[in-house]
């Protein structure tokens, strides 16, 4: 999976690939590494072809870790299938889908 | 990445089903050898030679357990393999009902038949014989009852219970049939029902079976959609062997009689006799195995497994019987010496009738092979040829007229050909059956021709490989015109399992392997996950409904996926998924 990120007015990252067992360790990793000065994070996700359960327990302790800094995430511009997998398991209730 | 499927996992199930069976085969040949010693030492010569000349009576008697038993427990490892758990229920309860009744008959005939049975082998033993024959038809509810639930343990993933039935019975046997002829003086007909005895005594293994988590198997009176036909199918290769088993030991008993009359040759007889127990004694537990494991595969389509777990028995089956040959043959008064031989002049003369006899034992493991594996895999056909061949067409004719013309060397020079011309007829003729009938299956193991799209791979219990084998699925689906949704959902089902797998199934530090297989057919996916980790049935699993959202896997797939079943067979969990696309399969590229 490729990671980018760019900082600015919301600190954006960029997920390309697979969000999967062995790829979530690399980004929470990666964003353990980021200070992130910005108040908004957006999840980047046009390129994203794939989630599973690992992944979304990636964004949900980003999304706690970001919460208790008064700080906010949002996931942009998930294709079909990972919609799909946001919905089933109720995560577009509880993080910001756009 | 490459993975490729290897068979480390069905090897380790192969040796936990080979070693139980192996036991359990010896002790029940050693309950018999034991039985005969203490016949002939507490009750006399006469008594023993009464037990003998009986013997194809307690064949028939003991049809409807050994043919209702394997060929039951046949019926049901392919249903297992199917996963089709109602029908298998409803084949073990008919094999009950059908078994039970059939020998409560005989229970109730042994008032009137005994005698009149005992009468056709001469009025000289029939006192003993009578008796022998009469409770041994008096209990057979009881020998039928046994024969029929230690073979369907053996399938309903409890192996190790089965054999210690089999091995508690037989040593029971033993020390009851002591009991009852020494202490009770209850003569023959204590011998005889000690086997029901014993039975009675190994029951107690049942109560194990009937509390282990594993059992699929339970009784169930709703027969509709009957397996009765199935059953018959199966059974019917077993069921022949042992009346045509009974029907040629009976009429080639009566003309030995006639024929040999000097003591020498009879003693050599006795050896010759006896080597069948001793190959049978060492080599019945690996054929023992084949119902039970080759039928599941087969009823899975796991060809590959199929072919390597037939092929590893076939081999083995070769192999130790070879082994045997060679110690017999380069040693036959050695042999002789252990079954109490001690008249060693002229000894050439019966070493080379022994040696001829032996000729036979190769080809007869073979035979026996095709007599268990091919009704295994729903092909009766050739498996009747066999029987057929060696139990009536071939040996019959032959050894009639060899033992008639050349007297013992005649007998063991018509066995050997007997057995050898029938494994070549049997070959030839499953080699041009599957041509003439276009069959979709190869080989002399007929081993059908994979006709969907397959992966197949095994893994080892490591989490990285839970991101590469889904990986390597979705592209996979992907490669053969499978939607991208449905791609990506089978490799979502295979890393939630196999992720599951590596954290809670195992606790012994060990590699350990998953096999993963997915047959895409024209508008679905089967998608099997069989592991051998602690017993985990993802279809129970509970969820914390009271969160709005949910971060297990299980859910997950379950929500995406069509089905997703669990069973729990040969001691493994196997997880299959079903993923349907209704528009079929695409053309072209995938993005």
């Amino acid at each position: 999976m490729e990671i980018t990120v760019n900082h600015g007015n919301e600190f954006v990252v960029a997920l390309k690939g697979r969000l999967d067992t062995v790829t979530s360790v690399e980004f929470q990793d990666r964003l353990q590494k980021e200070t992130i000065k910005e108040s908004m994070v957006v999840v980047e996700a046009k390129d994203l072809e794939y989630i599973s359960s690992a992944g979304l327990r990636a964004l949900l302790s980003l999304k706690k870790s970001l919460s208790s800094q008064g700080k906010e995430l949002e996931i942009h511009n998930l294709n079909a299938v990972c919609t799909e997998v946001f919905k089933v398991t109720g995560f577009n209730n509880i993080l910001t889908v756009k | 990445m490459t993975l490729k499927r290897n068979s480390k996992l069905i090897d380790r199930k192969f040796i936990q089903y080979l070693i139980p069976s192996i036991l359990m085969i010896f002790a029940m040949q050693f309950g018999s050898l034991v039985d005969g010693i203490l016949i002939g030492n507490f009750l006399g010569s006469d008594a023993l030679s009464a037990t003998s000349l009986v013997l194809p009576i307690l064949y028939v008697v003991q049809i409807p357990g050994f043919a209702l038993g394997v060929g039951g427990s046949i019926v049901v490892a392919n249903l297992l393999g199917k996963r089709d758990v109602e029908k298998s229920k409803r084949v073990f309860s008919i094999c009950f009902i059908v078994g039970i009744g059939i020998s409560l008959i005989f229970a109730i005939l042994s008032f009137f038949v005994s005698t009149p049975l005992a009468r056709m082998f001469g009025d000289a033993l029939v006192n003993y014989s009578s008796d022998y024959v009469f409770m041994y038809l008096l209990t057979d509810p009881i020998i039928t009852f046994a024969l029929i639930i230690g073979s369907f343990m053996a399938v309903d993933n409890n192996p190790r219970i089965s054999s210690i039935f089999y091995i508690l019975s037989n040593i029971a046997k033993v020390g009851l049939e002591v009991l009852f002829i020494k202490v009770f003086n209850w003569g023959m007909r204590g011998a005889a029902f000690s086997t029901a005895a014993g039975y009675l005594v190994g029951s107690v293994m049942v109560i194990f079976y009937l509390r282990s988590k594993e059992r699929t198997l339970k009784l169930t009176f709703k027969l509709q959609d009957n397996g009765f036909k199935d059953v018959f199918k199966a059974s019917s290769t077993s069921g022949l062997n042992l009346l045509l088993t009974a029907i040629q030991m009976l009429i080639v008993n009566i003309v030995i009689g006639q024929v040999i009359t000097n003591s020498k040759d009879l003693n050599a007889y006795g050896l010759i006799s006896n080597m069948v127990f001793v190959f049978d004694l060492l080599c019945g537990g690996i054929q023992n195995i084949i119902p039970n494991i080759c039928g599941i595969f087969y009823g899975e389509k796991d060809t590959y497994s199929l072919k390597r777990v037939a092929r590893k028995i076939y081999l083995i089956n070769v192999i130790t019987t070879s082994i045997i040959f060679v110690l017999i043959m380069i040693a036959p008064d050695i042999y002789a010496i252990c079954f109490g031989y001690n008249d060693f002049t002229d000894f050439q003369s019966v070493a080379f009738v022994l040696r001829i006899y032996l000729l036979s034992f190769i080809p007869y493991e073979i035979n026996k092979f095709s007599m268990n594996y091919y009704p295994t895999i729903d092909k009766n056909v050739p498996s009747l040829v066999t029987v057929l061949l060696r139990e009536a067409i071939i040996v019959l004719p032959v050894t009639l007229c060899l033992l008639y013309s050349h007297g013992l060397f005649g007998y063991s020079l018509a066995c050997a050909l007997t057995e050898a011309s029938t494994v070549i007829i049997t070959y030839i003729f499953v080699l041009v059956y599957q041509r003439v009938k276009k069959a979709n299956t190869k080989g002399i193991l007929m081993i059908d021709n994979v006709d969907f799209e397959s992966f197949d791979v095994t893994l080892t219990n490591d989490m990285s490989n839970a991101s590469l084998i889904s990986e390597d699925l979705t592209n996979f689906a992907l490669s053969h015109n499978v939607p991208n949704r449905e791609s990506q959902v089978v490799g979502l089902a295979s890393e939630e399992i196999v992720s599951n797998i590596v954290a809670y199934g195992y606790k012994n530090g060990k590699t350990n392997y998953i096999d993963i297989n997915l047959k895409i057919n024209e508008d679905m996916m089967l998608l099997r996950i069989r592991d051998d980790g602690k017993p985990f049935d993802p279809t129970k699993y509970e969820f914390d409904e009271s969160e709005e959202y949910s971060t297990s896997g299980i859910k997950l797939i379950e929500n995406m996926t069509d089905k997703m079943t669990y069973m729990r067979i040969l001691n493994l969990n196997n997880t299959i998924f079903e993923i349907k696309f209704n528009g079929g399969l695409q053309n072209g590229n995938h993005s």
